[in-house]
């Protein structure tokens, strides 16, 4: 089983020159995507457990049925530590390493072209968080508070600028980035780069605590989630909880309105995947989609209580099936997939702390 | 327990026999075995009696000055992976933490107490033995289950397992005052001096002072495989730098009563290097400890039948996180207070039969510079009766602990009080009078609270945590022997035991965060075997041989519909043993000692590539004693891991590979 994928990736590979990047609007032509019309399968990040080492890149095939082991080890025989964050971009793979502090760049079946070692100038690791894709470049955020910018064309690091305490997920929209700054939880700001000189244009004050989503929407705009304190902690007062909020950010005036409550967010056409599901407010959890021109809120039928631990939410870009991740504690995590309309279809197993799924679609 | 051998051990038998008188004070009348004085030729006179560990209803395991010394032992720790049926998770090299767990309950199920007094930590639960020497330490002990020993404090029945460490007390019949001088140093950088002084200040006074000082590079190197490509490098940021000052003062105020004043002082900075991470040798994690606390035990034997001790300690720990990252420094500091006192009472209205009760009290605080940080206060109040019936033949305790806790906080919510009896019972029979074999049969419920860290660590904690329980049962058969054959002294004992931890604290990942949740189940099956054997080849040369070995079968049984269901916990062997054989000479000692422990999985779900391979542990300790009047000169090398692995007992924490050290002791 584990060989077959194998090949039949490798057959598919060639059919996928014009890749879709981390996010559907990343690419750099100004012309619009083709609609993609066929799935092949997807990369499932599993950023692995802390200081474990145990970060693994697996490959599930949609025409099989099937989930790979370890590409990475498979590709070059050693684990490649953690794995925060992968981006798809040309023909290349970009893996975002926090804790082995790299960011590798790689074939499309795993194997290491060069591995950047991304230390700071005073030797400190930068440790490297999420990364997107836009105008030839890779742009990764890091923990010692920059976006770096990583030419696809020469392999190296071109440039560097400081955005702020903690920066997370990011975008790249119409030569500009959105980084969410999340201060470790203390931080309420969207940083603006522009993407071309890499030089901060400006703070967008949003809800406290923007982390893991920022995306750039089929519309255009940038939605950032914000995690907020924690509603429901005992040790702050109800009066002073903010909730999990969904934002959205015009790219342009820097506008920010508040639209609904969500923890991931999963964009497709004018239809938000939402899951909701507030730390300590078990009551709270809920799956819809939220249409993003009326603000209409549609249940899904997923329970979310048949989860251990929701990690992500993402959407096939053709088929519309929904693909949640479920981190259990000690044992291979899982992925659930469903119909767009919430049809359970299927489990599929696969690694430690799996954190997100990247289609390859054409 | 081990006999007189030549004058050039007087010292250590001295402290030795003190120890086992102490201990044995404690311990009601001995049966006709244990009562036996037994003559051994080529020595003068010496009273030799059956060893607790064999007569004990639960599994008790000594080590006295004399063996470590043998065995070439340095620290706790070392000593500590010796005894059968426990766990000593460690973390590599001097600094790294050390802690023990018996028969895979956790550590935070072990008591450990200091001269009879205990030591504890409520932030974390549990105690890295690390922090304690063995040059001043007279004799390590380690109980599971419910000692016999009534006449305790009511902590003393308030954990599944207790490790207690006795410190030397002086012995002034030949002189007035003894120095004992100790230099230690091997590889990577350990420079370890250490003295020992003590005067006696009158007929009924005396006062020991001990100063220690450790330095370390701990910078060694390992080997490590990383798929097919070797990591071939050497920890970093592992330095370690300790001072460590005692002072204890003795005092009989009459024949009958006694006060024991210590002052204890503990100073350390030391890096942590972390686990291996691929690709990333940074290290610059830096950890400072103080921990400061006087205890006193004092003690009233009215007459033969009423005895009454009373403890007290004031403990205050101070840490220090450092740590230098590019996302910015973090520095957070940890405060936390102890107070303690406690009062038993033991009484034996009828011959062999007694009571005791023990009523203890604990205040601890926590102090912490974090975010949203709740200042939690715990009151304890603890009450132990017990009884204990011992006859020639038979032998039964039962004891019941009542625990109370309640808490506050400054900031949101406290835990509830919680309420707990907890019973206890042991019984022994020996069922012929010539033969030397008992049985044995105990069974214990005891809890671990939880500690403040699984309560109100950030926003991990969960103060609505239920107490994790423990059920423990016991059976065993002990044999010993004096005189068999060649053999002057020969035990053996056997143990099955069952037990069941319910409602185990574990963190467990929620939505970008981990919270402390009660969920785990674990029920364990296992078998201790131990041997020693003590064997006179010639009238010069004599050795001695222990052995132990453990089956351990630990199984997550929290959810049958899970993964991990009946899967053996993380970090624990199935069979690990660990064995030593010394050759005593009048020219030099020689040692050979080894520990072994099986696979391992570091994952609930043992999938394979969380596998730690087996490891077997040797090591060489030669040491020889030389005299010069009443100067005692002792010298000792030790080659340490031979087989120069850099095994993981904590996964991507190696050990340090083959290493020697060179011990000078100076006694007068």
């Amino acid at each position: 089983m584990k060989k077959n994928w194998f090949y039949l990736a490798l057959i598919a590979f060639p059919l996928m020159a014009g890749m879709t990047a981390c996010n559907n609007n990343d690419d750099p032509t100004p012309e619009p995507d083709p609609e993609p019309t066929t799935t092949f399968g997807a990369y499932i990040v599993n950023t692995g457990n802390w200081n474990q080492n145990d970060g693994s890149l697996q490959w599930y095939d949609m025409t099989e049925q099937t989930v790979s082991g370890d590409l990475y080890a498979a590709q070059n025989g050693k684990s490649i530590g953690d794995l925060q964050d992968l981006c798809l971009y040309g023909s290349k793979l970009y893996a975002i390493c926090p804790t082995s502090n790299k960011v590798e760049i790689l074939e499309r079946n795993g194997k290491v072209i060069k591995s950047l070692a991304t230390n700071t100038q005073s030797g400190q690791p930068m440790q490297p968080r999420y990364a997107t894709a836009g105008e030839g470049c890779i742009f990764f955020t890091a923990y010692d508070g920059t976006v770096s910018k990583l030419d696809t064309l020469t392999q190296t690091i071109t440039a560097s600028v400081a955005v702020g305490d903690h920066p997370e997920a990011l975008t790249y929209t119409n030569g500009k980035l959105f980084v969410n700054i999340s201060g470790y939880g203390a931080e309420n700001k969207v940083a603006v780069v522009d993407a071309k000189s890499m030089t901060k244009l400006q703070d967008i004050t949003v809800l406290l605590n923007p982390y893991t989503q920022c995306v750039t929407g089929d519309d255009g705009y940038v939605y950032v989630v914000s995690n907020g304190n924690y509603a429901g902690s005992e040790s702050i007062p109800e009066s002073q909880w903010i909730y999990q909020t969904m934002q959205r950010i015009d790219p342009d005036t820097y506008a920010v309105e508040e639209l609904c409550n969500a923890t991931y967010i999963a964009n497709k056409g004018d239809k938000m995947y939402i899951l909701y599901a507030e730390y300590y407010l078990p009551d709270t959890h809920k799956c819809f989609v939220y249409d993003l021109n009326t603000g209409e809120e549609t249940t899904l039928p997923i329970s979310l209580s048949d989860f251990a631990s929701p990690s992500f939410i993402q959407i096939d870009p053709v088929t519309e099936d929904i693909y949640i991740g479920d981190q259990v504690y000690g044992a291979l995590n899982s992925i659930r997939i469903y119909s767009k309309d919430g049809q359970f279809k299927k489990t599929i197993e696969t690694g430690m702390s799996t954190s997100n799924i990247r289609f390859v679609a054409e | 327990m081990h006999p007189v051998r030549s004058t050039g051990s007087c010292f250590v038998a001295a402290i030795h026999m003190l120890a086992a008188v102490s201990l044995q004070a404690q311990t009601v009348p001995t049966d006709s075995i244990t009562g036996r004085i037994h003559e051994i030729p080529d020595i003068t006179v010496s009273a030799r009696r059956t060893p607790p560990a064999i007569t004990a209803t639960s599994p008790l395991q000594v080590m006295g000055k004399a063996e470590m010394e043998r065995l070439g032992l340095h620290d706790v720790a070392d000593a500590v992976r010796h005894f059968s049926g426990v766990s000593v998770k460690d973390y590599g090299g001097i600094g790294g933490l050390k802690t023990v767990s018996v028969r895979s309950m956790g550590a935070q199920h072990t008591g450990v107490s200091y001269d009879g007094v205990s030591v504890s930590d409520c932030q974390s639960g549990q105690v890295d033995i690390s922090r304690f020497s063995l040059d001043n330490v007279s004799e390590l002990t380690l109980t599971i289950g419910q000692t016999d020993n009534i006449y305790q404090a009511a902590r003393a029945f308030a954990s599944a397992g207790v490790l207690n460490i006795q410190t030397a007390k002086p012995d002034f019949q030949d002189s007035p005052f003894h120095v004992y001088a100790n230099l230690k140093t091997g590889s990577f950088g350990l420079a370890n001096p250490s003295v020992l002084y003590s005067q006696r200040l009158s007929r009924k006074s005396s006062l020991s002072v001990y100063g220690e000082y450790l330095r370390a590079d701990g910078n060694y190197p390992f080997k490590m495989w990383n798929g097919n490509s070797l990591i071939d490098s050497k920890r970093n940021n592992s330095d370690i730098r300790t001072y460590r000052a005692e002072a204890t003062f003795y005092t009989a105020f009459t024949a009958k009563q006694d006060l024991q004043i210590k002052a204890y002082l503990f100073d350390s900075e030391r890096g942590l290097p972390g686990g291996v991470i691929y690709d990333n040798p940074y290290a610059a994690e830096r950890l400072s400890d103080k921990n400061y606390f006087g205890q006193f035990r004092y003690e009233n034997r009215f007459n033969d039948r009423i005895k009454l001790q009373a403890l007290g300690k004031f403990n205050y720990s101070w840490n220090r996180d450092y740590n230098n990252e590019a996302s910015g420094i973090t520095d957070d500091r940890y405060r936390q207070t102890e107070t303690y006192l406690s009062a038993t009472l033991w009484a034996e209205p009828v011959k062999d039969l007694s009571f005791s009760v023990a009523q203890d009290f604990v205040y601890n605080y926590l102090h912490t510079t974090l975010d949203q940080c709740q200042y939690p206060q715990r009151y304890t109040v603890l009450t132990a009766v017990a009884a204990r019936y011992r006859h020639r033949k038979f032998s039964a305790t039962a004891s019941l602990l009542n625990t109370f806790i309640t808490e506050n906080v400054r900031i949101g919510t406290a835990a509830d009080d919680r309420k707990r009896l907890s019973p206890a019972f042991s019984l022994s029979w020996k069922p012929f009078d010539a033969a030397g074999l008992r049985l044995r049969l105990s069974y214990k419920d005891i809890f671990r609270t939880p500690t403040f860290n699984d309560l109100y660590y950030l926003i991990i904690g969960n103060s609505g945590l239920r107490p994790e329980t423990t059920r423990q049962g016991n059976f065993g058969v002990t044999w010993s022997s004096f005189r068999l054959g060649c053999l002057d002294f020969i035990s053996l004992s056997a143990d099955a035991y069952y037990n069941k931890v319910n409602d185990k604290i574990v963190a467990v990942p929620s939505m970008f965060v981990w919270r402390m949740m009660n969920v785990g189940k674990v029920e364990t099956v296992g078998v201790d075997l131990n041997l020693s054997a003590e064997c006179r080849i010639s009238r010069q040369i004599k050795c001695y041989l222990t052995g132990n070995y453990n089956f351990m079968q630990a199984e997550d049984v929290t959810d049958p519909s899970s993964k991990t269901w009946r899967n053996q916990i993380v970090y624990t062997p199935r069979h690990s043993g660990s064995g030593s054989l010394t050759v005593e000479t009048p020219w030099a000692n020689l040692s050979y000692n080894v520990t072994y422990a099986s696979e391992r999985y570091t994952l609930a779900q043992n999938l394979p590539q969380y596998r730690i391979e087996p490891y077997a542990d040797h090591g060489l300790s030669l040491s020889r004693k030389l005299q010069w009047k009443r100067h005692q000169l002792r010298i000792q090398v030790d080659a340490l891991n031979l087989g120069n692995k850099n095994y993981e007992i904590i996964r991507f924490y190696p050990m340090p590979g083959r290493n020697y050290k060179l011990t000078i002791n100076y006694y007068l």
